[in-house]
């Protein structure tokens, strides 16, 4: 069953006034809601083919409306849900990436630096040191964003997330035998889990069960 | 004067003082010719007989000298790139669905690209779900399930093969076949775009879902997702096909690699622009209504 069709059986798909007031008094709720709200805003812009463009430009299309409700949406439930202990870190690390879509790189770093105070929990500083690596190469800064991807691959040596890119900005530098080594172990290597896929996929799906029974 | 020559199009040598040497290699000359690879057809099939004097090039908006063109016929090496997500296992189970397996879709790629190799091509195999890998051979597409099968990282995957070390005698083509989507790529679009515009090889898509997609889905931009994989295989002087999903497409992937092995080189000096930096290029056939596709640039200083 897909994310979204999950998210759906949460009865998370619409906003209501329920709903709006269990996003303001739990926790966990915003949480979900959140992400349900993430969801949507991924798939539109991976289908528009905007994601940095659009937080670079520090807008996105205003033909985008609906994103932009979405991730206005994302933002005050993970602002919500950062509350709760328990959820802090993925919380701010979700926020992050919300902050950076709308337009604000700065508080996006600072918000993933913040993910790194929060908790010792790997794939959440992986998924810190790879979101601030990406918001670097669309900046233009590769080097900071090399280091970047180097600390998210230090966590997780064979993660293809963060060693594909790591490898890209050595080819583009024009190390291109090191890019080839690097991928050649990454395409063989046998494979982990990459943090990242399970970011995509809500990161924990086994939690699914814990808001399914929270909101009812 | 010390400056880094860059292999312009797909299989593409650039020559300094009449003889080829590997990409990236550094010259301590100042002439340089840059050979760009050309497609020419009319109708999809393609044009033969063309010669220098048949082509304009413009390099950053100057027009420059034709100076040769040749249709070589050298080896290939032909990755392979088939998308085992598993949304195409979704597919194959639904009732209306067009009964695909990833089976199937492999030996359509396979079939198409295989009947068309010749002595001295080489085939890469790699398969595509949240993560990429390297195949030896189809039948370990059985014994190495992806770890995690739910995502496609269509961009990531392409990246990474187009970083892979070039064969210094074999033009690239790389073929992906995907049902739809990219939904877990984790490289910025702007740095799969730089790797795209550095890289020898051509690249052509072919698409299974992304017209049923935006169908499905008429809000979610997936209409606009064509044309972002129709960009990407244009930045790169390949192709983008979108296909039946119950379709062969293997006769498509043979004309394909045919088309790739009678591409024109077509070199020239260039004059009258700055060696650093991105070179944007345009490539025509005055006179005929033919289509003429090529690499966007190439990357100079």
């Amino acid at each position: 069953m897909s994310t979204v069709a999950r998210l759906a059986g949460l009865k998370l798909d619409r906003w209501h006034d329920g709903l709006r007031e269990s996003v303001r008094t739990r926790p966990v709720v915003a949480f979900a809601w959140g992400v349900s709200r993430d969801v949507l805003v991924q798939r539109w812009l991976s289908a528009q083919g905007v994601a940095s463009r659009a937080w670079r430009d520090r807008a996105l299309p205003e033909s985008a409306d609906s994103a932009r409700r979405w991730l206005n949406q994302a933002a005050e439930a993970f602002e919500a849900a950062r509350q709760d202990e328990a959820l802090a870190a993925d919380a701010t690390l979700r926020l992050g990436l919300t902050t950076l879509y709308l337009g604000d790189a700065d508080e996006a770093f600072r918000l993933w630096a913040a993910v790194r105070d929060l908790t010792g929990d790997e794939e959440a500083l992986y998924l810190s040191h790879l979101f601030t690596a990406r918001a670097l190469v669309v900046l233009g800064r590769s080097d900071d964003a090399a280091t970047a991807y180097r600390h998210a691959a230090a966590i997780r040596p064979r993660a293809q997330s963060a060693g594909i890119a790591e490898a890209a900005l050595q080819f583009v530098a024009g190390e291109r035998e090191g890019a080839a080594r690097h991928v050649d172990r990454l395409l063989t290597d046998p494979a982990v889990e990459d943090p990242w896929w399970r970011y995509v996929d809500l990161r924990w799906p086994e939690r699914l069960q814990e808001l399914r029974r929270a909101v009812r | 004067m010390t400056w880094r020559a860059v292999v312009v199009c797909a299989g593409c040598l650039v020559t300094v003082a009449g003889g080829p040497r590997a990409q990236n290699e550094t010259f301590r000359t100042s002439a340089v010719v840059v050979l760009v690879d050309v497609s020419v057809r009319e109708n999809g099939q393609p044009v033969s007989g063309l010669a220098p004097s048949d082509f304009t090039v413009v390099d950053d908006g100057r027009p420059q000298i034709v100076t040769s063109v040749s249709v070589d016929r050298m080896p290939i090496r032909v990755t392979v790139l088939v998308d085992t997500s598993e949304s195409l296992d979704i597919y194959r189970d639904r009732p209306d669905g067009p009964g695909l397996t990833i089976r199937s879709r492999m030996a359509d790629a396979l079939t198409g690209v295989a009947a068309s190799l010749e002595s001295g091509d080489e085939l890469q195999l790699l398969r595509l779900a949240s993560d990429v890998r390297s195949l030896r051979t189809d039948a370990d597409l059985g014994s190495q399930r992806p770890v995690h099968h739910r995502r496609t990282s269509l961009f990531d995957a392409v990246a990474a093969i187009l970083m892979r070390r070039p064969d210094p005698v074999r033009r690239h083509l790389v073929v992906a076949a995907t049902d739809g989507l990219d939904t877990s790529s984790a490289l910025p679009r702007e740095l799969l775009n730089q790797v795209l515009d550095r890289s020898e090889a051509v690249v052509h898509i072919v698409s299974t879902g992304v017209v049923r997609l935006a169908s499905s889905y008429p809000t979610a931009g997936f209409a606009e997702y064509a044309w972002v994989l129709d960009d990407l295989t244009r930045r790169s002087g390949g192709r983008y096909y979108e296909v039946r999903a119950d379709q062969d497409f293997s006769p498509l992937l043979r004309a394909a690699v045919e088309e790739f092995r009678t591409r024109y080189v077509v070199g020239f000096t260039p004059t009258g622009v700055d060696r650093p930096g991105w070179h944007e290029l345009e490539v025509a056939v005055p006179g005929r209504s033919y289509e003429v596709r090529h690499r966007r640039g190439y990357w100079g200083g």
